[in-house]
């Protein structure tokens, strides 16, 4: 918790946000490491099923990443408008995905 | 008359926005790499055996390391973060110090992979290139330049970081005004987030 004593913020200041502890991100880490080393031997164990492999592989990497952004990031902790506009960003992106899927798998 | 004093005179702070500018850049970056992602998504779904065998040529130990070695690199840099936030400010340059490491580390592996490639002359244009069919060309193409603007990010992240140690030096970057470091930090984990995601696409798809 930020130093009360010091007047760096107004009161009520939003920007005065809580500190995350050590042992949090530490915890963080492990879980993203056994994720990567659960994402190779989905890969490497060589599952005859490619579909379900590349489905795997990018369920494993969606949650990796969306642990990242929340916590070693801290969208979590921070104005929940920086998440809304990270979801426009993500919207975007799928209606490229989309509509140039249309075009392609239509030809 | 002459007792006026401006209130709040000189720069104004404002952390907020200044998290609002860096995210809104980063938002650019996610588009950047989503264009390439889908470039890959379309070309893959046109040829998806050549690119299936053609992942075979790289290797997923080297891979693997890279990531485990950026994940720790985004860990060292958000415990900087918080170091830096309880006033630790030389454990904070120490964590700095370990990031820039890991980025070295991850540009020496990738140097070696990228050289691998060249002697089986697998880069656009080389001899064994223009010898292939059009889904490994496009495979190894997209390969070179997404891995290669990513190792521009790293390059960058890692000198931005350099730049901030020293602004934590010079005290400009301290314990109550630390936005700098935050902002900074929020890059290099976007680094690791590009990185998750090119690592399956091109390394694990067999």
């Amino acid at each position: 918790m930020a130093d009360k004593n010091k007047s760096r913020h107004l009161p009520g200041d939003p920007t005065e946000h809580l500190i995350v502890p050590y042992k949090f991100h530490i915890g963080i880490w492990v879980g993203l490491i056994v994720l990567t080393v659960m994402t190779v031997l989905v890969s490497v164990m060589g599952l005859s099923l490619i579909a379900f492999s590349v489905i795997t592989a990018l369920i494993i990497a969606v949650t990796k990443a969306v642990v990242v952004a929340n916590y070693f990031m801290h969208l979590k902790y921070d104005n929940k408008l920086i998440t809304i506009l990270m979801g426009v960003t993500l919207l975007l992106f799928v209606v490229f995905i989309a509509f140039t899927a249309i075009d392609y798998l239509t030809r | 008359m002459s007792n006026f004093v401006l209130v709040n005179s000189g720069h104004n702070r404002d952390d907020e926005a200044s998290k609002f500018g860096m995210w809104l850049f980063l938002f650019t970056e996610l588009l950047l790499f989503g264009g390439l992602f889908l470039v890959y998504t379309i070309y893959r779904y046109l040829n998806s055996e050549t690119f299936l065998y053609s992942s075979y040529e790289l290797n997923v130990l080297l891979g693997t390391v890279n990531t485990i070695v950026l994940l720790t690199s985004s860990l060292t840099v958000a415990l900087s973060i918080t170091a830096l936030q309880k006033g630790n400010i030389r454990l904070s340059l120490w964590l700095i110090t370990a990031t820039i490491l890991f980025a070295l580390t991850f540009l020496v592996i990738k140097y070696f992979e990228w050289s691998a490639k060249f002697e089986h002359g697998l880069f656009p244009g080389m001899d064994h290139y223009i010898q292939m069919l059009p889904g490994e060309k496009m495979f190894f193409f997209l390969y070179f330049f997404m891995t290669g603007l990513h190792g521009l990010h790293v390059i960058i992240g890692g000198v931005l970081l350099g730049y901030i140690m020293w602004e934590i030096k010079k005290k400009k970057v301290t314990p109550d005004n630390n936005i700098f470091l935050e902002n900074g930090g929020l890059y290099w984990h976007l680094v690791d987030i590009i990185w998750i995601f090119l690592f399956p696409l091109f390394y694990l798809i067999h």
